[in-house]
């Protein structure tokens, strides 16, 4: 297991959820993944881990419309958990559609380093490791 | 102080601070209008709150707390619906003509009044209340209606997107996992119908996107924007092989809404890659043009498959394709023509059926 690097992915639709799961162990089987179908239960873990739970940078792949927290309102929770750390959170939001109109929202949490259309590919998560890892 | 309502839906509100007049317009008028009355500029807005159904407001010009303009002035912006009509002498009228010409009066009448002339200034004032209010309710409903629409495209980006997108994952993993060449076969035949699919999509927003626009001030470098479309389609399979040559001339700024200007630039262009003729060994695109603050004139030429003569109206038609094989949704030059619509342009199109196209398009620059 990688000490450095490890990725999160928050996402409601479950296949989506198994295309990253199973992409990423065909690049490096060697980095953790945490999984979550729900935000809520994403947030709860997330309450509940201390800064040795994470490795030296988490990558948070977090779908932006999902029921109940949307991915704005988590990656604003990820920040807050994080600023306590000294463990470094790098957010990506996720979303199947065309165009974000909210770029400026994106804008607004200095730990978002940007947008990824869907689907997520192998590419994808080569130059993720290749640019965090 | 209610008549009864007779005839009129609506009621008239009168203002007058004698009450003699108060007494002989009520008398005269309460049979055919439901009539209010006020004696001061106060109790006048009493009644404008106590009773919405005053459509009309006459109020004479000489009161003592206010003149019936300045009661105007007051109220227009808390009931600007409600159609305001002056009574006055003629010693009076440089006022009346002035709040005419400033909006704050719809109608004045001679004192002494004409009955008829009076009954006639009450139904206009009533008909033109009416228009107004049925004006802001259909103003209203086509509000919301575009909301729904905004909605409608919102799922449509991304409801219908997102399990597309699934589908498209699904087949990325599947390459990955798969090693049996009939399988892999059938996985690319997926992604292909899935690209075009999603493809579809991506034009019915550009076509909701470019109807919506009516910002014509967008500062529009066309060299910018050309890059921007080759950009997008490099790595597309059809632009491999294909020359591509820009050149474009841009003496000033030219101003026109940018995002028709792209819709109808990278449908044109994506059009020229995609109709290539297989045999040709020297395939090329071409974009030429001059741009002024005036006027845009763009050329792009390609020495691909051609149009025939007799499909050459045919080619504008919403949902016509060309060619059974290619990957088109039939809607890219109808989008392009809409948009040229909307920006009072022209387009012209030169073709040799197994030679080549040119299209001339013709775009006006509008002012600051």
């Amino acid at each position: 297991m990688s000490d450095k690097l490890s990725i999160v992915i928050v996402d409601d639709n479950e296949i989506d959820l198994m295309i990253g799961e199973r992409l990423l162990s065909r690049v490096d089987q060697s980095i953790a993944l945490t999984k979550f179908n729900h935000s809520t239960e994403m947030l709860n873990w997330l309450q509940r881990e201390d800064e040795n739970s994470f490795t030296t940078n988490t990558i948070f792949l977090v779908d932006i419309y999902m029921p109940i927290f949307n991915g704005y309102y988590v990656a604003e929770q990820i920040t807050q958990v994080f600023d306590a750390f000294d463990k470094k959170a790098i957010i990506y939001l996720v979303s199947a559609t065309i165009e974000i109109s909210d770029n400026r929202k994106l804008m607004l949490n200095s730990r978002v380093e940007g947008y990824i259309g869907k689907p997520v590919t192998v590419s994808l998560f080569k130059e993720l490791i290749k640019k965090h890892g | 102080m209610i008549d009864f309502k007779q005839e009129q839906d609506g009621a008239v509100l009168y203002v007058d601070d004698e009450q003699n007049n108060i007494n002989s317009f009520r008398s005269t008028f309460r049979k055919e209008f439901k009539v209010y009355s006020a004696i001061n500029a106060v109790e006048a807005l009493k009644n404008l709150k106590s009773y919405p159904d005053i459509k009309v407001i006459i109020s004479d010009q000489r009161m003592p707390d206010v003149t019936g303009v300045e009661f105007f002035e007051k109220i227009r912006h808390i009931y600007p619906n409600k159609v305001r009509v002056i009574l006055t002498g003629y010693s009076d009228i440089k006022a009346v003509i002035d709040a005419i010409n400033k909006g704050q009066v719809y109608r004045y009448i001679d004192k002494p009044w004409n009955n008829d002339l009076v009954r006639l200034a009450i139904q206009d004032a009533m008909d033109l209340f009416d228009t107004r209010k049925n004006l802001s309710d259909k103003n209203e409903s086509l509000q919301s209606a575009y909301n729904e629409l905004d909605k409608f495209v919102y799922s449509v980006s991304h409801d219908l997107r997102s399990p597309l997108m699934s589908i498209l994952g699904i087949a990325n993993l599947a390459e990955v996992d798969v090693q049996d060449p009939k399988s892999l076969e059938y996985f690319q035949t997926i992604k292909g119908m899935v690209d075009k699919l999603d493809g579809y999509i991506h034009q019915i927003i550009d076509h909701y996107k470019g109807s919506q626009g009516k910002q014509f001030g967008d500062r529009i470098d066309f060299n910018k924007v050309v890059d921007e479309i080759i950009e997008s389609i490099k790595y597309h399979p059809s632009a491999q092989g294909v020359k591509f040559q820009v050149n474009l001339e841009q003496s000033d700024s030219f101003l026109s809404n940018k995002m028709n200007v792209k819709t109808i630039l990278s449908n044109l262009i994506s059009n020229a890659f995609k109709y290539q003729r297989e045999e040709e060994t020297n395939k090329f695109v071409e974009v030429t043009g001059t741009i002024t603050s005036e006027k845009a004139e763009i050329i792009v030429k390609d020495n691909g498959v051609g149009i025939k003569e007799d499909k050459k109206e045919e080619v504008f038609n919403m949902f016509y394709r060309a060619k059974q094989d290619e990957t088109g949704t039939g809607l890219g030059l109808f989008i392009v023509s809409e948009a040229i619509e909307k920006l009072a342009g022209s387009i012209d199109l030169r073709s040799t059926f197994g030679k080549g196209t040119e299209i001339k398009l013709i775009l006006p620059g509008t002012s600051e």
